[in-house]
Protein backbone atom coordinates (compact mmCIF):
# COMPACT_ATOMS: atom_id res chain seq x y z
CA UNK A 1 0.00 0.00 0.00
CA UNK A 2 1.55 3.26 -1.02
CA UNK A 3 1.71 6.48 0.99
CA UNK A 4 -1.12 8.22 -0.90
CA UNK A 5 -3.56 5.42 -0.18
CA UNK A 6 -2.50 5.32 3.47
CA UNK A 7 -3.02 9.05 3.89
CA UNK A 8 -6.39 8.84 2.18
CA UNK A 9 -7.52 5.99 4.39
CA UNK A 10 -6.28 7.81 7.48
CA UNK A 11 -8.22 10.95 6.62
CA UNK A 12 -11.45 9.23 5.61
CA UNK A 13 -12.99 9.10 9.11
CA UNK A 14 -12.13 12.75 9.66
CA UNK A 15 -13.68 13.72 6.33
CA UNK A 16 -16.77 11.72 7.12
CA UNK A 17 -17.05 13.30 10.57
CA UNK A 18 -16.63 16.75 9.12
CA UNK A 19 -19.30 16.04 6.56
CA UNK A 20 -21.67 14.84 9.25
CA UNK A 21 -21.09 17.93 11.36
CA UNK A 22 -21.57 20.17 8.37
CA UNK A 23 -24.84 18.48 7.58
CA UNK A 24 -26.00 18.45 11.19
CA UNK A 25 -28.36 21.39 10.78
CA UNK A 26 -29.70 20.27 7.46
CA UNK A 27 -32.82 18.19 7.42
CA UNK A 28 -32.46 14.68 6.26
CA UNK A 29 -34.88 13.22 3.78
CA UNK A 30 -36.41 11.22 6.61
CA UNK A 31 -37.01 14.40 8.60
CA UNK A 32 -38.54 16.07 5.57
CA UNK A 33 -40.80 13.09 5.10
CA UNK A 34 -41.83 13.32 8.76
CA UNK A 35 -42.58 17.01 8.43
CA UNK A 36 -44.59 16.50 5.26
CA UNK A 37 -46.53 13.66 6.82
CA UNK A 38 -47.32 15.47 10.02
CA UNK A 39 -48.29 18.69 8.28
CA UNK A 40 -50.58 16.75 5.94
CA UNK A 41 -52.23 14.98 8.88
CA UNK A 42 -52.72 18.26 10.71
CA UNK A 43 -54.19 19.95 7.68
CA UNK A 44 -56.54 17.02 7.13
CA UNK A 45 -57.69 17.31 10.74
CA UNK A 46 -57.99 21.01 10.40
CA UNK A 47 -60.17 20.81 7.29
CA UNK A 48 -62.34 18.17 8.98
CA UNK A 49 -62.79 20.51 11.92
CA UNK A 50 -63.90 23.30 9.68
CA UNK A 51 -66.25 21.07 7.78
CA UNK A 52 -67.74 19.98 11.08
CA UNK A 53 -68.52 23.53 11.99
CA UNK A 54 -70.03 24.34 8.62
CA UNK A 55 -73.61 23.23 9.13
CA UNK A 56 -73.89 24.68 12.57
CA UNK A 57 -72.52 28.00 11.51
CA UNK A 58 -74.92 28.15 8.61
CA UNK A 59 -77.83 27.24 10.85
CA UNK A 60 -76.95 29.98 13.27
CA UNK A 61 -76.72 32.47 10.46
CA UNK A 62 -80.27 31.85 9.32
CA UNK A 63 -83.01 34.16 10.54
CA UNK A 64 -81.87 35.17 13.94
CA UNK A 65 -84.55 36.55 16.17
CA UNK A 66 -84.14 37.77 19.70
CA UNK A 67 -84.77 34.94 22.13
CA UNK A 68 -84.08 32.22 19.60
CA UNK A 69 -82.16 29.23 20.88
CA UNK A 70 -79.55 27.49 18.85
CA UNK A 71 -77.97 24.17 19.45
CA UNK A 72 -76.33 21.60 17.30
CA UNK A 73 -74.02 18.70 17.77
CA UNK A 74 -71.64 16.94 15.52
CA UNK A 75 -68.98 14.27 15.82
CA UNK A 76 -65.88 13.99 13.72
CA UNK A 77 -63.50 11.10 13.46
CA UNK A 78 -60.26 12.53 14.67
CA UNK A 79 -56.64 11.72 15.02
CA UNK A 80 -55.56 8.19 15.92
CA UNK A 81 -59.11 6.92 16.09
CA UNK A 82 -60.26 9.52 18.56
CA UNK A 83 -63.70 10.86 17.85
CA UNK A 84 -64.42 14.44 18.64
CA UNK A 85 -67.93 15.55 19.42
CA UNK A 86 -69.11 19.10 19.77
CA UNK A 87 -72.16 20.73 21.12
CA UNK A 88 -72.73 24.37 20.50
CA UNK A 89 -75.64 26.02 22.19
CA UNK A 90 -76.69 29.61 22.52
CA UNK A 91 -79.36 32.21 22.48
CA UNK A 92 -79.88 35.40 20.55
CA UNK A 93 -79.96 38.34 22.87
CA UNK A 94 -80.79 41.98 22.59
CA UNK A 95 -79.42 43.62 19.49
CA UNK A 96 -78.98 40.31 17.74
CA UNK A 97 -76.02 39.23 19.81
CA UNK A 98 -75.58 35.49 19.64
CA UNK A 99 -73.84 34.05 22.69
CA UNK A 100 -72.87 30.45 22.46
CA UNK A 101 -71.14 27.79 24.43
CA UNK A 102 -68.87 25.49 22.52
CA UNK A 103 -68.40 22.21 24.30
CA UNK A 104 -65.89 19.59 23.28
CA UNK A 105 -67.15 16.18 24.24
CA UNK A 106 -64.13 14.07 23.54
CA UNK A 107 -63.97 10.78 25.36
CA UNK A 108 -60.53 9.44 26.09
CA UNK A 109 -61.88 5.90 26.29
CA UNK A 110 -62.23 5.89 22.53
CA UNK A 111 -58.47 6.06 22.18
CA UNK A 112 -55.58 3.97 23.40
CA UNK A 113 -54.77 4.16 27.10
CA UNK A 114 -51.84 6.48 26.62
CA UNK A 115 -53.79 8.94 24.55
CA UNK A 116 -54.43 12.41 25.78
CA UNK A 117 -57.13 14.45 24.20
CA UNK A 118 -57.08 16.09 20.85
CA UNK A 119 -57.06 19.72 19.87
CA UNK A 120 -58.64 22.31 22.08
CA UNK A 121 -60.19 25.19 20.31
CA UNK A 122 -60.73 28.34 22.24
CA UNK A 123 -61.68 31.94 21.86
CA UNK A 124 -63.78 31.65 18.75
CA UNK A 125 -65.80 34.53 17.60
CA UNK A 126 -68.60 33.53 15.31
CA UNK A 127 -69.86 36.08 12.89
CA UNK A 128 -72.72 35.67 10.49
CA UNK A 129 -70.77 34.02 7.74
CA UNK A 130 -67.34 33.66 9.10
CA UNK A 131 -65.46 33.14 12.28
CA UNK A 132 -62.01 33.53 13.59
CA UNK A 133 -60.15 32.52 16.65
CA UNK A 134 -57.23 30.73 18.08
CA UNK A 135 -56.40 27.19 17.27
CA UNK A 136 -54.20 24.89 19.27
CA UNK A 137 -52.90 22.26 16.86
CA UNK A 138 -52.68 19.12 18.87
CA UNK A 139 -50.17 16.41 18.50
CA UNK A 140 -50.35 14.53 21.71
CA UNK A 141 -49.61 11.07 22.92
CA UNK A 142 -51.97 9.97 20.15
CA UNK A 143 -49.01 10.29 17.81
CA UNK A 144 -47.74 7.12 16.25
CA UNK A 145 -44.76 8.77 14.61
CA UNK A 146 -41.56 6.94 15.47
CA UNK A 147 -40.24 8.95 18.34
CA UNK A 148 -40.43 12.34 16.74
CA UNK A 149 -43.65 14.04 17.67
CA UNK A 150 -43.73 16.20 20.75
CA UNK A 151 -46.82 17.88 22.14
CA UNK A 152 -47.46 21.22 20.55
CA UNK A 153 -48.25 24.23 22.73
CA UNK A 154 -51.87 24.03 23.71
CA UNK A 155 -54.48 25.22 26.06
CA UNK A 156 -54.04 23.91 29.57
CA UNK A 157 -57.59 22.63 29.44
CA UNK A 158 -58.14 18.95 28.96
CA UNK A 159 -61.18 16.82 28.62
CA UNK A 160 -64.57 18.35 28.06
CA UNK A 161 -63.90 21.98 27.41
CA UNK A 162 -66.37 24.77 27.25
CA UNK A 163 -65.67 27.92 25.35
CA UNK A 164 -67.97 30.86 25.21
CA UNK A 165 -68.23 32.64 21.92
CA UNK A 166 -70.36 35.54 20.93
CA UNK A 167 -71.16 37.65 17.95
CA UNK A 168 -73.32 40.51 16.90
CA UNK A 169 -75.45 40.03 13.83
CA UNK A 170 -77.12 42.51 11.59
CA UNK A 171 -80.43 40.71 11.22
CA UNK B 1 -50.62 32.65 18.36
CA UNK B 2 -52.12 29.89 16.35
CA UNK B 3 -54.98 31.28 14.36
CA UNK B 4 -57.62 30.03 12.01
CA UNK B 5 -60.20 31.81 9.92
CA UNK B 6 -63.04 30.48 7.84
CA UNK B 7 -65.86 31.53 5.58
CA UNK B 8 -69.08 29.61 5.04
CA UNK B 9 -71.30 29.93 2.00
CA UNK B 10 -74.54 29.71 3.94
CA UNK B 11 -75.23 26.14 2.86
CA UNK B 12 -73.01 24.37 5.31
CA UNK B 13 -70.01 24.47 3.06
CA UNK B 14 -66.67 25.95 3.94
CA UNK B 15 -65.84 28.13 1.01
CA UNK B 16 -62.59 29.57 2.30
CA UNK B 17 -60.27 28.89 5.17
CA UNK B 18 -56.89 29.90 6.41
CA UNK B 19 -54.57 28.71 9.11
CA UNK B 20 -51.41 30.04 10.63
CA UNK B 21 -49.66 28.07 13.33
CA UNK B 22 -46.30 26.90 14.54
CA UNK B 23 -44.67 23.70 15.57
CA UNK B 24 -42.28 24.07 18.43
CA UNK B 25 -39.93 21.22 19.12
CA UNK B 26 -41.08 18.90 16.39
CA UNK B 27 -37.93 17.22 15.10
CA UNK B 28 -36.17 19.48 17.60
CA UNK B 29 -36.88 22.45 15.41
CA UNK B 30 -39.47 25.12 14.92
CA UNK B 31 -41.70 25.44 11.90
CA UNK B 32 -44.26 27.99 10.84
CA UNK B 33 -47.20 26.84 8.77
CA UNK B 34 -49.31 29.21 6.72
CA UNK B 35 -51.95 27.72 4.47
CA UNK B 36 -55.22 28.81 2.95
CA UNK B 37 -57.93 27.76 0.56
CA UNK B 38 -59.51 30.52 -1.51
CA UNK B 39 -63.03 30.75 -2.86
CA UNK B 40 -62.02 28.86 -5.99
CA UNK B 41 -60.76 25.97 -3.92
CA UNK B 42 -57.11 26.65 -4.56
CA UNK B 43 -54.97 25.59 -1.62
CA UNK B 44 -51.60 27.22 -1.19
CA UNK B 45 -49.20 27.65 1.64
CA UNK B 46 -45.73 27.28 3.01
CA UNK B 47 -43.93 25.64 5.86
CA UNK B 48 -40.78 27.43 6.86
CA UNK B 49 -38.22 26.50 9.41
CA UNK B 50 -34.56 26.03 10.05
CA UNK B 51 -32.92 24.90 6.83
CA UNK B 52 -36.14 23.84 5.20
CA UNK B 53 -38.86 25.35 3.09
CA UNK B 54 -41.95 23.44 2.04
CA UNK B 55 -44.66 24.38 -0.36
CA UNK B 56 -48.28 23.35 -0.03
CA UNK B 57 -50.33 23.29 -3.18
CA UNK B 58 -53.57 21.71 -4.20
CA UNK B 59 -57.22 22.03 -5.01
CA UNK B 60 -60.29 21.55 -2.81
CA UNK B 61 -59.46 18.57 -0.59
CA UNK B 62 -56.35 17.37 -2.34
CA UNK B 63 -52.96 18.89 -1.78
CA UNK B 64 -49.30 18.08 -1.86
CA UNK B 65 -46.63 19.13 0.59
CA UNK B 66 -43.15 19.23 -0.81
CA UNK B 67 -40.14 20.04 1.35
CA UNK B 68 -36.75 20.94 -0.11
Amino acid sequence: MNRTILITLALTPLLALTACEWNNNRMSQWEKDQLESRAANDLDDFVAEFEGFGNGLSASAEAREEGDDYEWSTCIAGYAGCQRCYTMAGIVGEGGTLSMEHTLGDEVEECAASVTLNDVYYGYTIHQWWWDGAWAPARTACSTSPGTAKPAPRSPSRGATTTTVSTTTTT
Amino acid sequence: MNAATGVTDGNGNISEWGVNYSYSGFLDRAFDVVCAKDAEGVISGTITGENVTCTISGQDYGYVIDCV
